[in-house]
């Protein structure tokens, strides 16, 4: 792959004599933001830290832009990192801490000044260069702490959960504005987080890990809608996941035009509930009740419990009547839309 | 692995010359007799010696008495800091640390003024008629002493203790119905019993170890063992070094296993809750 | 009860505490700055002369000054023995502060009196300086106070990722100690130094034993005017205590002017 920049190959980690990473390998494109995303414990921050050079006893090697990294310390690596609880220095402005790296490289107090008060205006905190952190809001906390990082100009900057500290609005926000830094200033992010939306809202690319393994790779769409493993599905929590059988059961002969596999197993997306038949593709009606309904909104999300027992999630748009919940309702499902669990998709 | 040995190095040189080296010569030099011989003599002597024994039962009599009743006023101490403001506990506590650091001659001195033969005290139960039980140089007034430093000490240790006590479970446990009796004994109890049990073994490991407070109120008229251990070393003519540290062993061994059991007894409750 | 009258019952006792720990300090004050008070309830006279005989005393200045001069050695190697390992074990690896734990019930388990034996069994016939040996004990036994108070004084803040956010913005790690760590818990060095001074100012066990009294501090030369001058003895404990007063004071002021940052002030909302 001419294009990777960052190359992670074969790493390992142990801590404490636990091995917590295991042969892992992936790779990063330059210039786009690729999260990592995973349960709490399934050791993304381990592998940022490894890769920031905050832990060097690692195995394997760690390229980036086609330097071998692995062995040098934090302090040589060129690459930036944002902690979630945003680490700025007490003791300093906001001034002196996006100004921080540049005076460590000695660099002149005039092109310190001009290169900082750049970024503060790029993060809209020109006003505030003479504050301290501890005056300053959350979301603006984490805004001095990312132009801290991106001043230096990293090859990669690292985000360790930026966002994870802050108020589901601001969360939100602040999401879009560094996914708009990214594209304005043409950094590599690799960005950890727990939070799936997140992942999905921001990301050129997904990295899915648990128990210290790569799970997929992908665009937010392929990790959305062709998980490549049972952990995958389950991980992407609205699916419903079924095995071949309980499809059969449900009057499916086949999926995407193969006949089903009973020991596999299959999402059905919930959305992808039609009241009516579709006049074109191949549709199989699925009979049963609804049990319960609650109105998101522009949706409804429903729970449908078909005449054999099977219960499944269904999310339909909200335009028309609500589906009745008193009697037999018949939902269909376009074959093609039924998604077999680590298939390649064609 | 190389910061690791920089950061270490001066405490662990430190902790090697004037700690591990000098208990470990004690242990040794516990089982020398006189003339450098290994012998068990010292230690015979400890639990045959009458002179000794008595300074066992005084060592032991002070520092039970002392520290029970120091650890029933530090609770209520203790209790009471909580209720009040952030500011005053904070003055409160930095005041009972400072009394704390106040024992010893300064402590002793001054009780000799309150209490001594020429002091305020018999003037004023003089004047009153009233018959003076107290006698400062005696035994009762060595563990009245102890408690001036004792009962800070004890609201140090159990403050912190009383803060974590969420006032909240009192209103969770008062919502599902439980009577306030049924509070104490399911939910302030259980935390709070474990910790008097630490903090006792630690008043008492304090009271067991104090020197310099006895001493100084009545040279080495009541004998215990950290007198005893003063004399053997300090003593002229009669000094007993291999003695003194026969006694010194016996006690650090028999303080460390106090105080541990006194850990263990929080910490096992700690991971149960 | 209701919280008011907890309230009251609460501050009822502690003032009947704080009478009961003050009296004898109290009274002891009220001593020195009498002609004579014996067998009396009220003494006979008020004087300053004691204070001038004491202060213009050598023996006091000399005295003075080998325990400021003990306090001070005994703080800075305190501090260097402890505040590597405080930060070591904050910013690198808590789980050595496990490991650390044995130090803070020290003076339970080896009280002075225990340490000197062994002391003077090891080092009475060495020819290395007592002095030193004593310096370095006291410093031993100072450090549960120096631990507790350093080891506070990381609390509430995230030291390690400032420390490693420094690293990865490519300082070196003593500069990155030295500029975000230090001036950061400065507060609390302050308040391990007095602590750790305190202590090693009023030491008299340690000193009195090894030294065999040769040694006189300010402790020490306490005891002697105790057993031969009572007004002299009364108005050094005076200052003693008001050396203990003062530092309390600062350690208040200390206390109510930083222990607000580390405590996470009100948090700006965001908007």
């Amino acid at each position: 792959m001419p294009e990777a920049f960052l190359q992670i190959e074969d790493l390992g980690i142990n801590l404490s004599g636990n091995s917590i990473i295991n042969q892992m390998n992936f790779t990063i494109k330059k210039n786009t933001l690729t999260t990592f995303l995973g349960p709490s414990g399934s050791g993304k921050t381990t592998v940022l830290r490894a890769i920031a050079g905050l832990n060097t006893q690692v195995a394997g090697a760690i390229r980036l832009d086609g330097e071998e990294i692995h062995a040098l310390p934090a302090n040589q690596r060129n690459i930036g990192m944002v902690f979630q609880s945003y680490a700025l220095f007490p003791n300093m402005t906001i001034f002196d801490n996006v100004a921080y790296g540049l005076r460590v490289q000695k660099k002149p107090a005039a092109e310190i000044e001009q290169a900082v008060m750049e970024m503060l205006e790029t993060v809209s905190l020109a006003k505030k260069k003479d504050a301290y952190p501890d005056q300053l809001s959350g979301g603006q906390k984490q805004r001095v702490a990312i132009a801290r990082a991106m001043v230096l100009q990293p090859k990669l900057l690292l985000l360790d959960e930026p966002l994870s500290a802050l108020d589901a609005k601001i969360r939100v926000k602040l999401r879009e504005q560094i996914r708009k830094y990214q594209q304005k200033l043409g950094i590599t992010m690799l960005f950890v987080t727990h939070d799936q939306a997140e992942a999905m809202a921001i990301s050129d690319d997904i990295i899915v890990m648990n128990d210290g393994q790569v799970q997929q790779q992908g665009s937010p769409m392929d990790i959305y809608a062709n998980p490549a493993n049972l952990f995958m599905a389950q991980f992407i929590g609205n699916h419903n996941l079924l095995t071949g059988a309980e499809l059969r059961q449900l009057g499916f002969q086949s999926a995407r035009g193969t006949a089903v596999d009973d020991t596999a197993h299959y999402i059905i997306r919930p959305e992808l509930f039609c009241p009516t038949a579709s006049t074109t593709e191949k549709s199989c009606p699925i009979t049963g009740k609804i049990t319960s309904r609650a109105v998101l909104g522009d949706r409804i999300q429903y729970r449908f419990k078909s005449v054999a027992g099977l219960k499944l999630k269904v999310e339909l748009l909200n335009q028309e009547e609500p589906l009745p919940m008193d009697r037999d309702v018949t939902l269909y499902v376009q074959e093609r839309t039924i998604q077999k669990v680590g298939a390649t998709n064609a | 692995m190389r910061t690791r040995l920089k950061v270490f190095f001066p405490l662990s040189i430190l902790v090697v010359l004037v700690l591990l080296l000098p208990i470990l010569i004690m242990v040794i030099a516990s089982f020398q007799s006189t003339d450098g011989s290994f012998s068990l003599a010292n230690y015979q002597q400890v639990i045959t010696n009458h002179y000794y024994l008595k300074a066992i039962r005084n060592s032991l009599g002070i520092s039970v008495v002392a520290s029970a009743v120091s650890l029933v006023i530090a609770v209520i101490g203790a209790w009471a800091l909580t209720r009040l403001s952030q500011k005053t506990k904070n003055i409160l506590i930095t005041l009972f640390n400072m009394s704390a650091s106040f024992a010893g001659v300064p402590l002793a001195f001054s009780l000799i003024i309150l209490f001594g033969n020429a002091g305020v005290w018999k003037a004023m139960t003089a004047a009153m008629h009233l018959k003076d039980s107290l006698e400062i140089y005696s035994l009762t007034g060595t563990t009245l002493a102890f408690t001036f430093f004792e009962i800070p000490l004890g609201i140090m240790f159990l403050f912190p203790v009383f803060e974590e006590l969420n006032p909240e479970w009192r209103e969770i446990s008062a919502v599902l119905g439980a009577k306030p009796l049924f509070f104490f004994k399911k939910v302030i109890l259980p935390v709070i019993l474990p910790n008097m049990i630490e903090v006792f073994t630690l008043l008492f490991a304090n009271a067991m170890g104090t020197y310099e407070t006895i001493y100084a109120l009545t040279g080495n008229s009541i004998v215990t063992i950290p007198i005893l251990i003063g004399t053997l070393i300090d003593g002229g003519l009669t000094a007993n070094i291999p003695l003194a540290c026969t006694f010194a062993t016996l006690f650090a061994l028999v303080m460390t296993l106090i105080v541990w059991v006194g850990n263990r007894v929080t910490r096992s409750k700690r991971e149960a809750a | 009860m209701t919280p008011k009258t907890s309230r009251r019952v609460a501050q009822a006792i502690i003032t009947f505490l704080f009478i009961y720990l003050a009296t004898p300090i109290v009274v002891t004050i009220i001593y020195s700055f009498s002609t004579t008070w014996v067998k009396s309830i009220v003494p006979s006279g008020l004087t300053l002369k004691w204070y001038g005989q004491l202060v213009t005393n050598p023996e006091f200045t000399t005295a003075l000054v080998r325990s400021l001069g003990l306090g001070l050695l005994t703080t800075v190697i305190a501090m260097i023995c402890f505040l590597p390992v405080v930060f070591y074990a904050n910013v690198y690896s808590p789980s050595v502060k496990s490991h650390l734990r044995f130090i803070t019930v020290l003076p339970f388990t080896i009280p002075g009196i225990i340490l000197v034996t062994g002391l003077i069994q090891l080092y009475a016939n060495l020819p290395i300086p007592k002095i030193l040996i004593l310096v370095l004990a006291i410093s031993l036994l100072s450090l549960p106070m120096t631990y507790q108070a350093l080891d506070n004084a990381f609390i509430g803040r995230d030291f390690r990722a400032m420390f490693e956010q420094a690293l990865v913005l490519g300082d070196k790690p003593f500069t990155a100690f030295v500029k975000i760590i230090i001036p950061n818990i400065r507060a609390g060095i302050l308040v391990a130094m007095l602590l750790t001074f305190t202590s090693a100012f009023g030491e008299y066990v340690l000193t009195n034993l090894l030294l065999g009294g040769n040694f006189e501090t300010l402790k020490i030369y306490m005891f002697r005017l105790m057993q031969s001058n009572g007004q002299a003895s009364s108005v050094l404990t005076t200052i003693y205590f008001l050396f203990l007063a003062l530092i309390s004071l600062i350690l208040i002021i200390i206390m109510q002017r930083y222990s607000a940052p580390h405590k996470s002030p009100k948090e700006v909302p965001d908007h």
